[in-house]
């Protein structure tokens, strides 16, 4: 039976790590990192954790799970506005029981859940120190703890507590160039489930709900052919993805509109290091007051946005202000 | 509808279309088609004995599926520009904004289309409930686009109210998406898109 190319890439990966962590104490911490980006592919577990940011505090449940369907997964919000989203591989369902209201969002090409370290680990150091620190305990759990710290100040550094035993993730500190903290995931409760508790992700319940369909048809684009490009971008930035997306709803009922009229007018670049990414976003300028102009941050993320002739173009991205807006700044229409 | 047309959903849904025929049955999706498509997904789940557990299925993204491999932008090659083919700006503002003129940019405008179609048809009527654990998409819902976000993004920088993340809200979601693919970030642009949602339902 042939070797599917998917588990020929994973054994290298394992045995690439495997030779790591025999010879190196990165190794070693590469090898913890792969185990808590592969734990959730193993477990069944059902957890509270809280997530602070700088205005706020909010409290969270997840119930996660695997079978031979793929990975399950639920967020539930405990205080504030009930609202839940359900995650089964690439379908987002998002609940909101107050407005019984349920949207759903499917995503082409984005990955399943089921997540890999990048396979030129050498390029994640070039730009991070990745570096053990004394172990913690985390919801009565025993965790490994590992700083993954950038080297210069346009991305934010993680401090990860994973399970010992399990490799899951419990605590994840995001931090900036000063060492405060931006953004903190933390469990405070943690149970093992013996298998995918399906009751979690059962949508009876909520079939009277208005349902709204959020997919947004795309096209990938080639880079080759591209004409718009990043004249500067941070060290290790590069772009991974690009789509072509419609601005305006009213494409979304076209059947009336004759072939060949409704074309995509926005671009949606991705770029990342590895670690962090940003989002370009490059639709036609209606007029300053009809764009974001300048900077917001929210919580982890920033989004700067500027004009640039007839166009207007918008970075997002979990990093620092200066990296949103340095990379805005530079999109560059190639004539 | 007439038998050949419901022959054509049962043997789309069936995989059991022509990838040539799939493009001309998505330019024709008709209202009805949704209906025919949700009745039919559900006779195809109760025969299974699925019909008790919630089902993801997509009918539309099956049409992408399908048409994945046919042509899209992703694998024209780089060839040649058209000789006098202006690059378009604001005032075109088609495909030439985005690339240089090919060959093959034509191929790319019609696939955006069809995807289009096919997805406004096969949602059918706006407003009408159905029940959800046979199909989410192929039942009738109200479609919203996910774009509008001129006017979503119209607050000044100054307003660094948490209303400024309610606003943004398309670009956050649409972000964290691809977000979530880089892998040390396991579900926290998840979290953070449930934390951003608070009280930003779509209205």
């Amino acid at each position: 039976m042939p070797v599917k190319p998917v588990r020929l890439y994973s054994c290298f990966i394992a045995g690439f790590l495997c030779l790591l962590s025999t010879n190196s104490f990165a190794g070693d911490l590469l090898h913890m990192l792969q185990r808590m980006a592969d734990a959730d592919q193993q477990q069944n577990y059902r957890g509270t954790f809280i997530l602070r940011k700088s205005d706020s505090i909010s409290t969270l449940q997840v119930t996660h799970g695997v079978d031979e369907k793929g990975v399950w997964e639920s967020l539930e919000a405990l205080d504030g506005e009930p609202r839940k989203v359900l995650r089964h591989n690439n379908s987002v369902i998002s609940i909101y029981p107050q407005r019984k209201l349920l949207t759903v969002r499917q995503s082409d090409g984005v990955q399943p859940l089921h997540q890999q370290l990048p396979s030129d680990f050498n390029q994640l150091e070039r730009h991070y120190s990745i570096e053990q620190r004394p172990d913690g305990r985390i919801a009565g759990h025993d965790t490994l703890v590992v700083d993954v710290l950038p080297r210069d100040d346009l991305r934010y550094g993680y401090r990860y507590w994973a399970e010992k035993d399990t490799g899951i993730l419990l605590r994840c500190d995001l931090v900036d160039s000063h060492g405060e903290v931006i953004e903190q995931m933390m469990f405070t409760s943690l149970e093992y489930l013996d298998r995918v508790p399906h009751d979690a992700f059962d949508l009876k319940q909520y079939q009277q709900y208005d349902q709204q369909v959020l997919n947004e048809p795309d096209l990938k684009v080639d880079f080759d052919l591209l004409q718009w490009r990043a004249k500067q971008l941070p060290d290790g930035f590069i772009l991974k993805q690009g789509h072509l997306r419609y601005l305006d709803p009213a494409h979304n009922a076209v059947r009336e509109k004759v072939p060949g009229t409704a074309e995509p007018d926005l671009l949606h670049l991705v770029y990342s290091d590895g670690l962090a990414s940003v989002s370009v976003f490059i639709e036609k300028n209606l007029g300053e007051d009809k764009h974001l102009q300048g900077g917001v941050t929210m919580g982890a993320l920033n989004a700067y946005g500027q004009p640039h002739d007839d166009f207007y173009v918008t970075a997002v991205g979990d990093v620092p202000m200066k990296t949103v807006k340095m990379i805005a700044g530079n999109m560059e229409y190639i004539h | 509808m007439n038998n050949t047309r419901k022959e054509k959903i049962s043997a789309f849904l069936d995989n059991d279309m022509h990838s040539d025929e799939i493009m001309s049955f998505s330019l024709s999706a008709e209202e009805d088609d949704a209906r025919i498509a949700q009745r039919y997904q559900m006779m195809g789940d109760a025969l299974r004995g699925e019909l008790s557990e919630s089902s993801f299925v997509d009918v539309s993204a099956a049409v992408r599926e399908a048409l994945a491999d046919e042509n899209i932008a992703t694998q024209m090659p780089a060839s040649k520009p058209v000789a006098g083919t202006e690059p378009a700006k604001a005032s075109g503002f088609g495909l030439s904004a985005w690339f240089r003129p090919v060959a093959g940019m034509a191929v790319a405008a019609s696939v955006a289309l069809v995807m289009v179609v096919t997805f406004s048809a096969q949602h059918g009527e706006s407003g009408v409930s159905a029940p959800l654990a046979s199909n989410t998409s192929a039942a009738p819902v109200t479609t919203v686009a996910a774009g509008n976000k001129a006017a979503a993004v119209g607050k000044p920088a100054s307003d660094r109210s948490r209303k400024a993340g309610q606003e943004f809200n398309p670009y956050i979601n649409q972000h964290l998406e691809y977000a979530s693919q880089e892998p040390l970030q396991g579900r926290m642009p998840y979290v953070r898109a449930v934390s951003y949602e608070s009280g930003q339902a779509p209205q």
